[in-house]
Order: C-alpha cells, then sequence, then structure tokens
C-alpha cells in the first residue's frame, strides 16, 4: 500500500466500471479508502477518471464523453485488472501535479468543446451524453398555444429544433397525472456513479416520473426486466473471477453499500463498505457476519428509512407492492444473505417464498427518478454479473 | 426595551466574515464525519474543508451546453449572499448591524429567497439530474414553509415583538425551545431543507448524481458547498436569539454565549448528514401539511395563550 | 437622502425589469426579472419606513415567482436558452389600453388634491397596521381569508383527475387510498 502522506490528499475520482470491471472496481474503491481520496458522483465533481475493465466500443464511446466532461486539471487511468491499482493511482496524482501536461489536456478540451460549438454554431464547453441526454431542453410545452387567437399571433422565426441543436421535446397524452407534460429521454449510461457495470437504460420521463424503460445494454446476467427479486441471487461456484463464498459475500455487501448511499444513509453504508473491504482483505469472515448482522439489524429497525421508503405502515397489505417496499425488502435480502454465506457457505442463497419477483418496469413506471435509481442498485446486478457468467 | 444598538456600517464588512468563520467550523465538523465514515483519521476530516477548497479553486469551471448562464450563476453567487442577508438582523452581543422592527420577518423572507435560488441553480445548467433535483427542492420546500412560518411566528407571538433583540430579551431565563419544542423542531428541520442537508438534501443528494451540483465545478462548486455551510451556520446562529435566549449566560458576556450556543446548534445540524437517511420529498409533503402544519399552529395558539395570561 | 436615492433606483430597477419580462425569450429569465421588479418595489416600500409591508411583499412575492415560473414553462414553454419567440399578442389593442392607463394613472398621481402631512408617521407602523386591519376591518378579515382558502382548496379538488372514488374505491371503504406514489401519512 502507497504511504498515504507520499500522495495528494482529497483526490475526487469518478469510479466507472464498464462491463467486467466489477472486481477492478472494488479494488480502486478500497484503494480510494487508503488513500484518502473521495469517489465523486458526478463528472465535474472529479479530477481522476478510473476506467475499470475493459471498455468495448460502444462504452469506449461513451468514456470518452466522460472524460472530456472532466474539468482541468484532469488525470486518467484504464484498469483492467486489479493489478497496481495503487501504483497506477499514485502515478494518476503525479499527472495532476504535472503542469506541462495539464496545459496540453487543457488545450485538447477547449479544441473539442471549440469543434462541438462549430458543429452547433455556438462557442460552448461540453456537451453532455452519458448521464444526462442532450433531449432535455425543456419539459412542458405547445399545450397552450391552441386556445389562442391565431390571427394575432406572431411566432418570429421560432423553430423546432431548439437552440445549439438540441430539439425540443415532445408532448405525449398519457400521462399519469393527465398534465399532458412533454416526454424526455434520459439515458442511464455506462459512467454513472452507484449503477450496475454494464447497464445502459433509456428512460422516457415526464417531468421527473418515469413512464417508459428500454435497456439498451445489459450486463452479462441478462437484462434487469427478467430478473427477479431478492430471489435469484445465485449460488456460490458458478461464477469466473474470484469464487467462493466470501467473495459473494463481498459483492453483496457492496451491493447493500450502493442502495444505502442512495437512500442516504451514509454511515450504515459505510458499515457494509468496511464489511465488504474486510472480506477483500482475507479477515475471518466470522467477525465480519457479525457486523453484517448487526447491521441488518440496524436498518431493519430503523424507523425514518422504512418510513421514507415504503410510506407509513398499513393494516392490510397492498394488491401490488410499492417500488419502496420492494427496494426495502431487498436490501434487507442482501445484507441477511451477505450474513448467511458468511456462516454457512453451502447456504443456498433461494427464493424466499413471500416474495414475489416484480420486473422492474411494473415498479418504476409511474415512480419518480430518484427511486428508479434505488430500484435499480437493489436489483443487485453486479453480484449476479459475477455469479453468473 | 433593551439596550442593543445599531452598528455603524463601518462593521459592515465582519458579519460576512464571521458567518464565513463559524461556517468554516461547521464545514470541518461535516468534514470529520464525512472522512470517518470513509475510513479516514480525524486530522485529514479537519483539514479536509481546506484541502477541497484549494482543489476546488484550482480546478476549471465548465459550463455545459445552451445553459442559461445569467440565472446559473445568480444562484451560485446568491446563496452565500442570502446567508449573511440572514444574519445582519442577528444581535452579537450587544450590536446588531440592522436593527429592524420586523426582524424574524426578514429571517422568513431571506429563507424564501432560497427557494428561488435552489430552483434556479437547477434550472441554470440546462441538464437533466439538477432540473429534477431543482423542482423536487420545490416540492420539499412547499411542505416545509408553512409549518417554518408559524414556527417563526410563535416566538414573536410569546414576545410581543417582531424585533430579534425583543424576542432575544422576553426569554427571562426560560428559553423558548424549552416551552416551544415544536416551533424549535420545525425551525431545525427548516433550516436543514432550505440549507438542503442532511435527511432533507433532497437538491443536492446522490441518488439524482449530486443533484444541482451535478454540473457545477471549480469556484462555482465551491460557492455552493460553501453556501449550504453558511446558511446552515446562519439558520444556527439564528436560532440563538430565537430559542436560545440570545447572548444571556452566566460570566462569559453575550458575544461568547452567542457564539458558543450557535455552534452548539450548527454541529448537531452538520453530523444530521448521513446519519439520517434522506426523507423523500413525497412523504414529507403530507407530512408536513397533515401533521406539522396544525401543531404548529396549536404552538402558536399555546405561545399566544401564555403571553396574554402572563402580560 | 439616502432613502430617497434608494427610492428612485428602486423606481428605475422595478420598470426596467417589468420591461425585461417582456423583452427576454425564456419563461424562466421572465418570471425572474418580474420577482426582481416585486423586489424592487418591496425595498420602495421600505424606504417609506413602511417596515413589515415591505418585507411581505419581498417574501410573498418570490415565493409566488418561484412556483409560478413552474408554471409558466409548463404553459408557455420555452427551453432555456434564448430562443427568439414574440410573447406580445394584441399589439395594437394592448398599446392603446396600456397608454390610456398609463396616461390616467399619470393624472390622478399628479393631479389629485393628495392631503398633505399633517403628523409625524407613527413610531411603530406594524402595530398601527396589525391595529387597523385587526380592529375596523376584522370583518373583512375573517369573512375574505377563509374564502381565499376554500377557493384555493375546491379548486384543486375539482381540479385533479383522480377523485376520492378512484383513491378509496367505489363504496369509500379501502383503509388505505390507491395513489401511484404513497404518502407520507396514509391519508
Amino acid at each position: 500500500m502507497t504511504p498515504a502522506l507520499a500522495v495528494r490528499r482529497g483526490v475526487h475520482v469518478l469510479v466507472v466500471a464498464v462491463a467486467d470491471g466489477v472486481w477492478v472496481r472494488l479494488a480502486v474503491e478500497r484503494a480510494l479508502r487508503d488513500l484518502g481520496w473521495v469517489a465523486a458522483w458526478s463528472p465535474a465533481d472529479a479530477d481522476v477518471l478510473a476506467v475499470c475493465g475493459s471498455p468495448a466500443d460502444a462504452e469506449a464511446a461513451a468514456v470518452k464523453q466522460l472524460w472530456q466532461q472532466l474539468p482541468g486539471p484532469r488525470a486518467r487511468v484504464d484498469l483492467a485488472t486489479a493489478d497496481d491499482v495503487a501504483a497506477s493511482l499514485a502515478r494518476c496524482a503525479a499527472a495532476l501535479d504535472d503542469g506541462g501536461l495539464q496545459a496540453v489536456l487543457a488545450r485538447e478540451a477547449d479544441d473539442a468543446a471549440q469543434e462541438a460549438g462549430r458543429g452547433r454554431g455556438e462557442m460552448d464547453h461540453n456537451r453532455h451524453d452519458e448521464m444526462e441526454h442532450g433531449d432535455h431542453s425543456d419539459m412542458q410545452h405547445g399545450g397552450g398555444h391552441d386556445q389562442m387567437n391565431h390571427g394575432e399571433m406572431e411566432h418570429g422565426d421560432m423553430e423546432m429544433s431548439g437552440p445549439a441543436g438540441i430539439p425540443l421535446a415532445e408532448g405525449a397524452d398519457d400521462d399519469r397525472d393527465e398534465l399532458e407534460m412533454d416526454a424526455w429521454h434520459v439515458v442511464l449510461g455506462p459512467g454513472l456513479p452507484g449503477w450496475p457495470a454494464g447497464l445502459v437504460l433509456r428512460t422516457t420521463l415526464h417531468g421527473d416520473v418515469v413512464t417508459a424503460l428500454e435497456t439498451v445494454a445489459a450486463p452479462a446476467s441478462g437484462s434487469p426486466g427478467d430478473l427477479g427479486g431478492p430471489a435469484d441471487l445465485g449460488g456460490p461456484g458458478d461464477r469466473s473471477g474470484p469464487d467462493g463464498p466470501v467473495p459473494h459475500a463481498a459483492l453483496l455487501a457492496d451491493a447493500a453499500a450502493t442502495v444505502l448511499d442512495l437512500a442516504g444513509w451514509g454511515v450504515a453504508a459505510a458499515s457494509a463498505r468496511r464489511a465488504r473491504d474486510d472480506l477483500l482483505d482475507g479477515r475471518a469472515p466470522g467477525p465480519v457476519a457479525d457486523a453484517l448482522e448487526r447491521l441488518a439489524r440496524r436498518v431493519r429497525r430503523s424507523v425514518l428509512l422504512r418510513w421514507s421508503l415504503q410510506g407509513p405502515g398499513r393494516r392490510r397489505a397492498a394488491p401490488r407492492p410499492s417500488a419502496g417496499r420492494v427496494v426495502r425488502l431487498r436490501l434487507l435480502a442482501l445484507l441477511d444473505a451477505a450474513a448467511a454465506l458468511l456462516r454457512n457457505p453451502a447456504h443456498p442463497v433461494g427464493r424466499e417464498p413471500a416474495e414475489e419477483p416484480e420486473a422492474l418496469a411494473d415498479l418504476a413506471v409511474g415512480q419518480e427518478l430518484g427511486t428508479l435509481r434505488l430500484l435499480v442498485a437493489s436489483l443487485a446486478l453486479d453480484a449476479r454479473a459475477v455469479a453468473h457468467a | 426595551m433593551p439596550d442593543i444598538t445599531q452598528a455603524a456600517p463601518v462593521w459592515a464588512a465582519l458579519v460576512p466574515l464571521g458567518l464565513l468563520a463559524l461556517a468554516s467550523a461547521g464545514a470541518v465538523v461535516a468534514g470529520v464525519s464525512a472522512t470517518r465514515m470513509r475510513g479516514g483519521a480525524v486530522l485529514a476530516g479537519v483539514i479536509s474543508p481546506f484541502t477541497e477548497t484549494s482543489r476546488l479553486l484550482r480546478q476549471r469551471r465548465r459550463v455545459p451546453v445552451a445553459a442559461d448562464r445569467v440565472l446559473w450563476h445568480v444562484a451560485i453567487g446568491g446563496i452565500p449572499v442570502v446567508a449573511v442577508l440572514m444574519v445582519v438582523v442577528v444581535p452579537i452581543g450587544p450590536v446588531v448591524l440592522a436593527d429592524s422592527p420586523v426582524g424574524i420577518v426578514w429571517f422568513n423572507a431571506m429563507d424564501v429567497l432560497l427557494w428561488a435560488l435552489w430552483w434556479l441553480a437547477g434550472w441554470g445548467p440546462n441538464s437533466a439530474h439538477p432540473l429534477i433535483a431543482g423542482h423536487r427542492f420545490l416540492g420539499l420546500a412547499l411542505a416545509y414553509e408553512l409549518p417554518l412560518m408559524f414556527a417563526l411566528t410563535a416566538p414573536a407571538v410569546a414576545a410581543g415583538s417582531l424585533r430579534v433583540a425583543d424576542v432575544a430579551a422576553a426569554q427571562h431565563g426560560l428559553w423558548f425551545a424549552v416551552w416551544m419544542p415544536v416551533a424549535f423542531a420545525v425551525y431545525l428541520l427548516s433550516t436543514l431543507a432550505f440549507s438542503s442537508w442532511g435527511p432533507f438534501a433532497v437538491a443536492a443528494h446522490a441518488d439524482l448524481a449530486g443533484g444541482v451540483l451535478a454540473e457545477t465545478s471549480g469556484v462555482d462548486r465551491w460557492l455552493m458547498l460553501a453556501g449550504r455551510h453558511l446558511v446552515l451556520a446562519a439558520g444556527a446562529l439564528m436560532a440563538v436569539p430565537l430559542f436560545l435566549g440570545g447572548g444571556a449566560g452566566p460570566l462569559l458576556g453575550p458575544v461568547v454565549w452567542t457564539v458558543l450556543k450557535a455552534l452548539a446548534v450548527l454541529m448537531f445540524l452538520e453530523l444530521a448528514a448521513g446519519r439520517l437517511p434522506l426523507i423523500r420529498p413525497e412523504r414529507f409533503a403530507e407530512l408536513g401539511w397533515v401533521v406539522l402544519l396544525p401543531v404548529t399552529v396549536l404552538q402558536v395558539l399555546v405561545a399566544a395563550v401564555v403571553a396574554l395570561g402572563g402580560a | 437622502m439616502l432613502e430617497a436615492i434608494v427610492f428612485w433606483i428602486s423606481a428605475v430597477v422595478a420598470v426596467a425589469a417589468g420591461v425585461t419580462v417582456f423583452r427576454t425569450d425564456s419563461m424562466a429569465r421572465a418570471t425572474y426579472a418580474l420577482a426582481a421588479s416585486f423586489v424592487a418595489v418591496g425595498l420602495m416600500l421600505l424606504t417609506f419606513a413602511l417596515d413589515y409591508l415591505g418585507v411581505i411583499v419581498i417574501l410573498m412575492m418570490v415565493m409566488e415567482m418561484a412556483i409560478m415560473a413552474l408554471f409558466m414553462i409548463m404553459l408557455m414553454g420555452m427551453n432555456p436558452a434564448l430562443m427568439p419567440m414574440s410573447m406580445v399578442h394584441g399589439k395594437r389593442s394592448a398599446a392603446v389600453i396600456a397608454g390610456l392607463v398609463f396616461v390616467g394613472l399619470a393624472a390622478a398621481a399628479l393631479l389629485v388634491p393628495w392631503p398633505g402631512a399633517v403628523e409625524a408617521p407613527v413610531a411603530d407602523t406594524t402595530r398601527s397596521l396589525g391595529e387597523a386591519v385587526m380592529g375596523s376591518k376584522m370583518l373583512v378579515m375573517l369573512t375574505v381569508s377563509p374564502v381565499l382558502f376554500a377557493t384555493i382548496v375546491g379548486a384543486l379538488v375539482l381540479g385533479h383527475p383522480r377523485n376520492r372514488y378512484q383513491r378509496y374505491g367505489a363504496d369509500l371503504a379501502a383503509d388505505h387510498p390507491d395513489d401511484p406514489i404513497d404518502g407520507g401519512v396514509g391519508r
């Protein structure tokens, strides 16, 4: 491990995991913890872009977009395997301090921006793509015009294609609240932190309400629409990469940590991450299982988390489970499964009888975008990706 | 009438600096908390606001395509300004910068300006996640604002005046926080909400890739992050004369007591981040209107009855 | 003297911002130009030593503009960058009416024999405002406020596409409303 004091402090790293980069991502996050660096939530926040895994062509284009969105000073490291992560990150820190290199990168960024600007006839900096799609010019438009007196109205030179070449959103009729809001598309794509590796979803939003989901790219374990609830967590022994219950439990703990982070409970997420790191470091599984069980108890008992995710309790169960309830149950199942795997390596992480598998689209449609993020995180696709590969 | 004198405008520069110092203390507390959660050392946490500042000031700014720069920069620069405006009516010891007869209403007006600023911060960058985050903030704001208004009215009713110094003086050894706990709780909760911090951080939360912070970098990001801490510090400082007896206290003098009490409230607020899960706005909307609003109105009634009975 | 300067600057800002509402191309900018205009009016009230009214004007107007921005974008929607679109309709009739109203108001302001200041203003304008409202105008306040509130609530209830039968079932017997997203209290 590189001594933390020798390297620059407080660097923000955007950790991008492409399809086969799950284990590399875990190694990078471990290294970040040692160095005292921070994982960024968006490219604007990041100094370093850490690409985990070997991106295929489509993903490579997306990663290039993300690279262009990092403001300077910036550095990039491509890690195909988990070897020598700490040294690579230390080299990044050195690159950040290298004035000449940063000047070159800054010129590159300005040239790229100018080219993009020339393509639109406008000087501007980076265009968004994979993380925030371009079609988001406006939310609601056009509905009010029909009632006006057209004879007196002047449209001037209103063009249907909006400024900077971004087309305006079109209206849609099947709105949840009958508001005739415009439908716009947000691609939740390869480089989003807290998002499963290899998954690209194209969402259609009315405002912030999800109305349609389309899987553009799926991780190796299959499209999220086919996957069920906490049931299908796979058994030990059918995976590539590190084998055995301990790595599998580490992935389950990692998934739980992501859900807890997205739900805003940083302390609990930190506990889950510590458990994950302890498992990957090779510590004895017994105490880690204790810690995970304690965490599961804490999460189960948390009234605030329960109320925030699923609202007040009901006397009789609802006909269909709400998205928030599903997220909470899956989260608890992840923690319980991780602890159970550590206690009993032959534990079949199997189907819980009470839980019905729900397709992602059924649950997510009609919910807001933040809830969709929670739902996708709760599917723990990274854990399955390795289990099924 | 307590003898509070209005400070000469020459002292006006001290107010932002003092607030910045208080906010830095808060940022240090938050930094230590966040760093400990990430498994780092306490010392690293203590210096983390300053390392983050130096990192951000060295970073380049970026502007997304077709962003509304005017509105965006108004929002980014406006949040710290509003924080300073919030505290110009707070008496520090025997002086206050603006001895307004309607100081409480002024504070309320300044926190309403944050409605506009957070939404503009979401609208400005022309990007999906900030836009949704800005609108979510307005959804939350509609739920907490009326309870906050009544929570601010309760001390005014009990003291019989809208002037902050009068409210501080009317606490006669029994703080309003003790016998008006609902108003105090709603006030603290609303401070977290209009700073977008902790369990109410809907405008700047991870589940929307950082919300309104998603596209900011460099100085802009620093101004927004510092702005959040400044607003938290302003809310904490205002809680002192409103609910915690102002500068009253033995031995140490009003200035020191004000600062100590503000620090205590600020630490409590800053530590809320990460320890409580995010309260989703759709849950809070019903809670705010159906539960909090009647309860705070009843609180004002209690305060009025006590004030009329005692007077 | 300072108050006079502030007054005149605020007056100019208020008018200029008001004009900007119609000259700008973006709905968000139009809304916040209007907000700036109202804030300037609030500042003018502050210079008249009408503290409470001035601050309340700023408070209410900014809050309203924040919400109005959502509606303006929804109903008129153009995107945040500058899209050239003329937002004035019926130009000739509007110009005539506006001109007439301006002439009328200016004439009233200049020609009406306003009463001179016979006494110094009250020291505590807030208290005197409160006494005026709650004293002689108490009946008006007591009737107007609930009517306003009932109107707002009634409009929302009537306008909402999902009524209580859809939420609670045909015989209103369900113990929990059937909403796409659950509220926090179960109402």
